[in-house]
Order: structure tokens, then C-alpha cells, then sequence
């Protein structure tokens, strides 16, 4: 990092946009579950902005943003509501978009980071999507489906010190998302986007906690290779500015992944003016204690707080992880599952994690299949000395994996694997050989 | 009733540029003429409306929903109004394959 | 004796019932009327002809099978009306008057009109207004200006101009018409009928063009009080579709059209209302009204209300801000022509708005007309504990020239400056002709606290019968 920084320490944050997993879209009825349909076909006056169309919030996105917020242990505001920000653009139906301005849902929180480290989450607002336009020849093409999708937004502080950080920061939300059934994150599918917001400072400014007076906006992130290479490119531009004893624009700018520089969007008329005012067809929200208790009663253990746990009763570090990865979510539950109904979960855990053929089966099969099996052998005393019997037997093929046929391997492990009658650790088999002939 | 301040006239109109601005924030843009002809109207309209600075509004909070309502949510099925896609499109001034078409627009 | 046409609502519903004449008599006698005036006058943009001849051998057909019982379920079978042309009727063309709209087919249907539908009513066409609703006299429609049917050079008041026209010239029994400060009673007021603005949320907006949205406020123009309570007794209601909408119960209000006793009734006279410069003809009949108000049993409690300059301000500010940006999503793609066929009057309440709102401004206007709005709101919630009802005349004048509006950047707001106070407060309130001067209606109005519909129908009721105009006239 300081390599890439020189002298100068990276202020970065970020807005995250989330899909919220909802039964009908932000502000109309239309069935939410868009991804795959035909377009055009997820549409109604309200989402393509007909005239004479009104919006009528849809209370599980409400909620969904506050077990978000809960989780992020953010404030959660007992007055909310919605506003109008005005702009023009094909994909925006109404010529604004219903967001929240000065009243979000959700106010300061944080998430700890594996370092221990804060990472600051500013607010969490809802709003409505936009449609899906794309270009062909001299026209744009617009698919309504996406319009008035529900979008959480999570503006960070300028928080994060490394590119690192700030993508463990957006996997954590992931899996947070998915662990709450607040959404997918899928980036694939334009369910989770990111925009950073790059500056450098000095390390005496850090020092003084000390913003710098400008910062680079770069949106439409659309995965995390993206960002650590449009980041990446962004920092060396402000750099070689800096160090040239100037100082960056204020402005956005577009990461172009053929030439790996970011390019200057800035708009040939003056700044945006988005002329927010609150929505008059919206009433507003008020939201009683007796209801936050609930959003937080309703608080489950979050990714982190598993992974500490599963490694607490036993398990490695890396079975832990892929464990309680939020896309993990139904390989975990049979992990519960096998072991609530008595198997040892560090067991359980290294099948399920490094066995492909266990973690396709059901819990039941894998009960069943677990009760047939005899006991895997995996004392190490007992590999060693089968081990070394084997090898001993076949010097022939020793001699042949040393000069690098390597394929050997295998025929030594199924010795093994007969001299135990199959009831050693295929894994711990294989690893033992290969460190016995090199 | 109201503490009365005192009548500010001036800078209560609109020049030309500010005109030209605010035509291009609402994409109507204007001819040079026409930018004159409103920036004296809409001076006129900003005189006439510059009234309010005369109440006292310290403390008064802002009123943006008149009848009391708060916490109004959709109710499931009555507020499905999907319409088929025709008539989603029937309005349309370009169609191409089932999409809305429009001419390129990039500047974003 | 009255030809069909010229029927009330109420003796429109009786005459079908009992079967005196038939729903295609009816629907007919309306269309020959339109054939005859509409021309001259423009208060049809567009008409529903051949499915309203439909729908009314239709609503024969039942009442023939039915008889009676038919209107329990519809109790407007076979009605024929007018709606203003700011209403989504599936399959009809909407343009608000507007060429940008130009057109457009309504993909689906209003709250308003889907209820009235329901209730067996059949649409005659929908009625020209000023584009968008922009305005007060009728004039700044892009397919003509609609004339007074009380002398063709005047104009008939604005905005829902050609559902006033319609109802005064009997080309319809009643219409639906849409207020955002004046815009159901001035042209009430001018055209000589009753135009019934009800509480902000009692009437859902859905389908019905946004012009202000904290303010738009769809309602009925009829030939009599009790045709008003009729029509507000189908239209009223919690929708799902509108979050402003108001959750709570309709009552009978035709029923409150029936008590002609004002006893213990407090009608206030704000003096700021009276100090305006009023027509003289305007003044005296709000006088002599006040005087009937009282032969009636109600108490004239003299009291004032916040200088209706004020409203003007706020009303313009918060106006022209929601206008700026409701009219935004007209940019040709999904519907309608691009934003170069907006009109002189759209792009001046647009760009104002935008500028109220924009950066560095919002403070100083729309805020700030936000913060004044509370202090109108208090000021009527003051008012309302010493009096029950608020009088005053409807419009400073009688209906002006054709023309006339073109001499100031904010006529409307001028001329609606007895509607703006109340329509910021989002109260109902009740225009009724009073009587003629200079051989032009006068109007007078009654606005009440915020879901007093049925004592404002109450009062107005007993103030209309007690008038007893006679057969109502007309210059056609």
C-alpha cells in the first residue's frame, strides 16, 4: 500500500447500493422478483412514471433497511421520510427519484473489521432504482423492469485507510445482507453496486485527523476486481498531481478497464443541482420504541459472530470461514442441522467444507451415510506407520515420483488407503506422502 | 400578531444567465428572446411572492403534508397494478424489440 | 317543462328510476345539447359517444330486468357526465390540455372515474381546462380557450373551465372536476353553479394529473348542493393507490343537503376577506347572503384570518415548486412529445419552481412558504374554535373578458385569492351562485374545518333552496 500511496495516506468511502429482497417493488405493487424476465413486462403507471400515478412505500423494504441498520449498529431515526432529487436522464421514469435527503431511516454506525479496526457508516437510506438503459447504435433502449426496484444506500465516512479494507467492508455487507434476508448482493446481477470516494492526505493531516479539501467520486462499480484496479489507478493519478505540488479536482471520474486509467466525467454544465424538496405524496414515517425492540430482537448472529463461534468449538480457521460465508447460507444450516442431531461439529465441518460429494447431499443423506461409514482414521500415529509400510513396499514408485512423475501420488495414497482398509484420511494420507518424499 | 420585517426589494430579479441556468435544470431550453421576456416575469412573480419575508418564522416548523396522515404503506394485492406490456408500450414514441427507444444519450 | 338535459342529478336519477324516460333519452338529449353548443363554447375536447350509447342501452337493458333495485348497487345507472380531460379513463385519449400530451391513450383508469363507473354513471367526453390546470380562466388550454355560456365573451373561469361550461350549458348532468386553489369554485362561481372542493385526501388523486400535489383536490361541479353531496358520496373514500388519502368514514352527505335549519351554526366573516378589493355586485350579494345565512339561523361572528396576500405567496412558491417537478417526466420517451411543446404558462411555473428549490434558494422560498403554510394552518385551526364555517365571496369579480388574464404574470393567483388560504390548509370548501351582476353570476363560498364536508353541504344547502333562483336560465 505505501508503495502505491508514497508519501500520501488513501481516504476512501463508499456508497453501497442494495437491492432489497422484497415481494413488490419501493413504491407499486409490481412483482420485485425482475432478474431473468422479459422486459418491460415488471411495469405499471406508478414505476414507468405515468402521469396521474402516485407512490405508496412498501413497509418490508422499511424494515429491511432497519434490521440493516441494526446490524451495522447504526442509529435508527425515530422520524423518517421521503424526498424528490431532480435530474434528467431516459432510465429515470418521473424525471426524479423518491430518496431520502434529510431524514434517513438510519443514522451513524459502525462495522468492525478483522483488524479490529472501526470501518463508519455515515447513513442508511431507501430509495427507488432506476430502469436499465443500454445503448445501441444511436439509440438508448430502456428496460423498465428495474425502475422502482428498492435500493438500500449505505454512505460510509471517509473511513477506510486500504483498498483492502474497504472490499472486506463490502464482503462483510454481503454476507450480512444475506444472513438477514435483506438481499442477494449479487453484483452480477446489479444487485449490490459500489461508488468510491478517493482522496490522499498527508500523514500529518492523518495525524491531525485532517480531511483533504477535495475527493474523486468514481461510480458504477460493478465487482471488487473493479474497484482495487479503478482505485488503484485513482491513487497513482492523485499522486503524481500531488506530487507535483498541486491538488486534484473535485469531480467524478470513470474507470476505463481497457487502458486502466480513470477518465474525467465531468459534466459540461455546472454541478448538479438535484432541487430535493420532501415528497408530498408520501406521508411521513414515525416509528415507535416498542417497534425498534422488535427490529432488534429480530438482530440473528451475524457472519462474524458465527465464524468466532465455530471457531471456538473446534473448527479451523478456513472451515469456519467458508462456513459462515453469507453464500453459504444452506451448507451451514445442514451443518446445524448434523450437528444438533449429535455428530462432532469439527467433523461435520471438514466433510461438509472439503468433501464436494457430502456437501451436495441432505443432511438426512449425509445422517445416513455417516452411520454406515466406519471411523475415518485420522491419528496421526496410526497414518505414519501405515505410511511408512507402504513406502517401503513400493520403492519402485518413490524412485518414480522423486524424478517427477508425480501421478504416482495417487497409487501410493490407495495403498494407503488398503493397508487401513479404507478407513484412513484420504487428506492426511496424501499430505504425509508428499512430505515424506520431499 | 407577527413581528413585521423590514420590506427588502432588491436583488429581486432574475437576469438573463439565471434564467438560461434555470431553463437548462428543467431541459427547456430557451431562446434569447425568450430568456428576456421570462427574466421579467419571473422578476415579477419573485416581487410579488417576496411578501413572506415580512412573518416571523423562527421556530415554525414546515408544513409539507396537510391532512395528519404518517405511516401509509401498500396493502398487498390492492396495490398491484401491473400492467401487460403493450400497454406499457402503447404510448411509447419509439419501440425497438419491446424496449423503449429514445435517441443516445451519453453525457452521464 | 325541462328538457332532459337540463335535468339535476337528483331528477335525473328519479326520472330513471321510475322510468319516465330511458338512459339513451337521457345520454341522447346531452349529446344534442353538445352538438348544438359545444362549438361555440369548447368545453368537450373529446367525446365517448359511441360507448356511452352503449353503456346507457346497457343500463336500460338493467333497469329494464332490475327496475329499482338496479340503483342500489349503481345508484348513478345511466347517469351521463362530464370529467375534465387531468383524469386517466382507460382507453380514452387524456392531453390535460396540453400539446405535449397530444394523443395519449390512458393506459389505465382514476380512482374517481373507475368509482363513478362503478356506480353506473356513463362518460360523455372529457372537458377542456387550462393546460396542465394551469390557470384561472380557461384561457391557457393549447386547444382553445372554453367561452362563458353566460355571454361567449367572457371566459368561465379556470381551471376545470370546460366542466363548469358543461354543467352551465346542460351538455351534461354533472361533472368531475379537479382543484388545486380555485379550480373547482371560481369556475363554479363564474359559470354560475356549484362547485364542491373537498378536504385534502377526502377525494383520491390517483390517475389524475399532478399539478400540486400537497394540494390537488379532484371534486364535483353540479347544478345543485345536493347533486354535489350525490356525487362527493361516490368519489370519497380511503384509496390504496394514494398514500394521502384519507382513512377515515363517509358519511351521508346528500342527507346534510336536506336540513334547511341553521340554528346554533357559527359562520365566521373574516374581515381580511371583506377588505379585498371586491366588485361591488360581488360584495353586495355576499352581503345579502350573509343576511339570508341568518334569516336561516346561523350566528355571523364578525373575526379575521390572516391577509390573504400571504397565501398568494405561499400558494405560488409551493405551487410552482411541485409543478417544476411533476411536469419533469414529460420527456417524450415513455408517452407524450418532447418537452419543446410545453406551453408559455407550464414553463414559467416550471422554472420559477426549479428556482425556488434550487441550491441557495430553498430557504428563502420554499422553506420558507412551507413555515408560513403551518402559520395559515393555525390560524384557520384558531378560527375554526370560535366559528364552525367560514364565509366569503368565491372571486373578487364576475367573470372577465376573454383575454383579459394575459395582463398579469400571476393573474391566478389573484383572482383565486379567496380559494388559496383554504386550499393551503387543505380545507373543503363550497361555491354556490348567489345571484347576477352585470347579467354575470356571482359566487359565494363556504369552507368549513378539514372533513366538515357535510356542514359546509349543510349550510350551502339551506343557503341554495332559500335563494330559490327560480328555473335556472341560461343565454344559450
Amino acid at each position: 500500500m505505501d508503495s502505491l500511496t508514497g508519501p500520501y495516506k488513501l481516504v476512501l468511502g463508499l456508497e453501497i447500493h442494495l437491492h432489497v429482497k422484497t415481494k413488490t417493488k419501493m413504491f407499486c405493487g409490481d412483482d420485485a422478483n425482475i432478474y431473468n424476465a422479459e422486459p418491460n413486462t415488471h411495469t405499471c403507471p406508478v414505476c414507468l412514471g405515468l402521469p396521474g400515478a402516485l407512490p405508496v412505500p412498501n413497509f418490508e423494504a422499511v424494515k429491511k433497511t432497519h434490521l440493516l441498520g441494526a446490524a451495522l449498529n447504526c442509529s435508527l431515526n425515530k422520524k423518517s421520510k421521503f424526498d424528490r432529487k431532480h435530474y434528467f436522464y431516459p432510465d429515470l421514469a418521473k424525471g426524479y427519484q423518491i430518496s431520502q435527503y434529510k431524514e434517513p431511516l438510519c443514522g451513524e454506525g459502525y462495522l468492525v473489521l478483522d483488524s479490529g479496526q472501526y470501518a463508519e457508516v455515515e447513513r442508511i437510506h431507501l430509495e427507488e432504482d432506476t430502469a436499465k438503459s443500454f445503448h445501441e447504435g444511436n439509440k438508448t433502449l430502456i428496460d423498465f423492469n428495474k425502475s422502482g426496484m428498492p435500493l438500500i444506500e449505505i454512505v460510509t465516512k471517509p473511513t477506510f485507510e486500504s483498498i483492502d479494507d474497504a472490499v472486506e467492508f463490502c464482503k462483510k455487507i454481503q454476507d450480512v445482507i444475506r444472513y438477514l434476508g435483506v438481499g442477494d448482493g449479487d453484483m452480477e446481477k446489479g444487485q449490490m453496486r459500489l461508488e468510491a470516494n478517493i482522496s490522499l492526505r498527508t500523514k500529518e493531516m492523518a495525524e491531525k485527523d485532517e480531511l483533504p479539501k477535495y475527493k474523486v467520486e468514481i461510480k458504477n462499480i460493478n465487482s471488487f476486481k473493479f474497484m482495487e484496479r479503478a482505485v488503484k489507478a485513482e491513487i497513482k493519478r492523485q499522486r503524481e498531481i500531488l506530487e507535483k505540488g498541486a491538488q486534484p479536482q473535485q469531480e467524478n471520474r470513470g474507470f476505463d478497464e481497457v487502458k486502466g486509467v480513470t477518465v474525467s466525467q465531468r459534466d459540461k454544465e455546472e454541478a448538479h443541482d438535484y432541487r430535493y424538496f420532501p415528497e408530498p405524496d408520501i406521508p411521513p414515517m414515525t416509528f415507535d420504541e416498542e417497534y425498534f425492540v422488535q427490529i432488534l430482537s429480530q438482530k440473528t448472529e451475524l457472519p462474524w459472530e458465527r465464524k468466532a463461534r465455530l471457531i471456538a468449538s473446534g473448527l479451523s480457521e478456513s472451515t469456519a470461514s467458508v462456513l459462515s460465508d453469507g453464500f453459504n447460507q444452506k451448507l451451514y444450516e445442514k451443518f446445524e442441522k448434523l450437528v444438533e442431531s449429535g455428530e462432532d461439529a469439527k467433523k461435520v465441518g471438514n466433510l461438509l467444507v472439503n468433501k464436494k460429494e457430502y456437501a451436495a447431499l441432505s443432511a438426512a443423506e449425509i445422517k445416513t451415510k455417516l452411520n454406515e461409514q466406519v471411523e475415518v482414521v485420522s491419528d496421526e500415529n496410526v497414518l505414519t506407520e501405515a505410511v511408512g509400510r507402504v513406502l517401503n513396499a513400493n520403492q519402485d514408485a518413490v524412485e518414480n515420483y522423486r524424478k517427477g512423475k508425480t501421478n504416482v501420488l495417487e497409487f501410493l495414497v490407495g495403498q494407503v488407503m488398503r493397508e487401513t482398509r479404507g478407513k484412513a484420511d484420504t487428506n492426511m494420507v496424501r499430505e504425509m506422502i508428499k512430505r515424506n518424499l520431499t | 400578531m407577527f413581528d413585521i420585517i423590514a420590506m427588502n426589494m432588491s436583488s429581486l430579479t432574475l437576469t438573463k444567465e439565471q434564467v438560461n441556468k434555470i431553463a437548462r435544470l428543467t431541459k427547456l431550453p430557451l431562446s434569447d428572446e425568450q430568456a428576456v421576456t421570462l427574466s421579467y416575469l419571473l422578476s415579477d412573480t419573485l416581487r410579488t411572492i417576496d411578501t413572506l419575508k415580512e412573518l416571523d418564522t423562527t421556530n415554525v416548523e414546515e408544513t409539507y403534508q396537510v391532512n395528519g396522515l404518517t405511516n401509509v404503506y401498500q396493502k398487498d394485492e390492492e396495490n398491484r397494478q401491473t400492467l401487460p406490456k403493450e400497454k406499457a408500450l402503447q404510448n411509447a414514441g419509439e419501440v425497438v424489440k419491446g424496449l423503449f427507444a429514445t435517441k443516445a444519450v451519453f453525457d452521464r | 317543462m325541462k328538457k332532459l338535459n337540463e335535468l339535476t342529478l337528483k331528477e335525473a336519477i328519479t326520472g330513471l328510476k321510475t322510468r319516465t324516460f330511458t338512459s339513451t333519452d337521457l345520454v341522447s338529449a346531452c349529446f344534442d345539447q353538445i352538438e348544438l353548443h359545444n362549438e361555440s363554447i369548447n368545453a368537450y375536447l373529446t367525446l365517448t359517444k359511441e360507448s356511452a350509447l352503449k353503456q346507457a342501452s346497457e343500463a336500460d337493458r338493467m333497469i329494464s330486468e332490475k327496475g329499482e333495485k338496479a340503483f342500489d348497487e349503481k345508484p348513478l345507472l345511466g347517469v351521463p357526465y362530464a370529467c375534465k380531460d387531468n383524469f386517466n379513463v382507460e382507453g380514452v385519449e387524456m392531453t390535460a390540455a396540453s400539446n405535449i400530451l397530444k394523443g395519449y391513450i390512458s393506459p389505465y383508469e382514476s380512482t374517481v372515474t373507475s368509482k363513478i363507473k362503478k356506480a353506473g354513471a356513463i362518460l360523455l367526453g372529457k372537458t377542456n381546462m387550462d393546460a396542465f390546470a394551469h390557470g384561472s380562466s380557461g384561457e391557457t388550454s393549447d386547444f382553445g380557450p372554453t367561452k362563458n355560456p353566460w355571454n361567449l365573451d367572457k371566459v368561465p373561469g379556470g381551471s376545470s373551465s370546460g366542466s363548469a361550461a358543461a354543467v352551465a350549458s346542460d351538455m351534461c348532468v354533472f361533472a368531475i372536476g379537479s382543484e388545486t386553489a380555485g379550480s373547482i369554485r371560481g369556475p363554479a362561481a363564474w359559470t354560475g353553479i356549484v362547485g364542491l372542493k373537498p378536504t385534502y385526501g377526502r377525494v383520491s388523486r390517483y390517475g389524475v394529473v399532478a399539478m400540486a400535489s400537497s394540494t390537488d383536490s379532484p371534486g364535483p361541479l353540479t347544478k345543485t348542493v345536493e347533486d354535489a353531496a350525490i356525487v362527493l358520496e361516490i368519489i370519497a373514500g380511503k384509496d390504496a393507490l394514494d398514500a394521502t388519502s384519507s382513512p377515515l368514514d363517509i358519511e351521508q352527505y346528500s342527507a346534510y343537503a336536506k336540513v334547511n335549519d341553521l340554528k346554533g351554526l357559527r359562520i365566521g366573516k373574516p374581515a381580511s376577506y371583506f377588505s379585498l378589493d371586491l366588485e361591488p355586485g360581488v360584495r353586495d350579494h355576499a352581503e345579502k347572503s350573509l343576511d339570508v345565512l341568518k334569516s336561516l339561523g346561523a350566528e355571523i361572528i364578525e373575526m379575521d384570518l390572516l391577509d390573504p396576500k400571504y397565501s398568494i405567496a405561499v400558494y405560488t412558491i409551493l405551487q410552482r415548486s411541485e409543478v417544476s417537478s411533476n411536469l419533469a417526466r414529460f420527456d417524450g420517451i415513455r408517452y407524450g412529445h418532447d418537452r419543446d411543446a410545453f406551453g408559455t404558462e407550464a414553463r414559467k411555473r416550471m422554472m420559477l419552481g426549479a428556482y425556488a428549490l434550487s441550491a441557495g434558494y430553498y430557504d428563502a422560498y420554499y422553506s420558507k412558504a412551507q413555515k408560513v403554510r403551518t402559520l395559515i394552518v393555525d390560524d384557520f385551526n384558531e378560527a375554526f374554535k370560535e366559528v364552525d364555517l367560514i364565509f366569503g365571496p368565491t372571486m373578487p369579480c364576475v367573470a372577465l373578458d376573454l383575454g383579459e388574464s394575459e395582463r398579469s404574470s400571476m393573474f391566478g393567483e389573484m383572482m383565486d385569492v379567496l380559494a388559496e388560504p383554504s386550499s393551503i390548509a387543505g380545507l373543503p370548501g363550497i361555491s354556490i351562485n348567489s345571484g347576477f351582476s352585470n347579467k354575470m353570476p356571482v359566487g359565494v363560498q363556504l369552507i368549513g374545518p378539514q372533513f366538515s364536508e357535510g356542514q359546509i353541504i349543510k349550510a350551502a344547502s339551506a343557503l341554495f333552496n332559500k335563494f330559490s333562483l327560480g328555473e335556472r336560465k341560461s343565454v344559450l
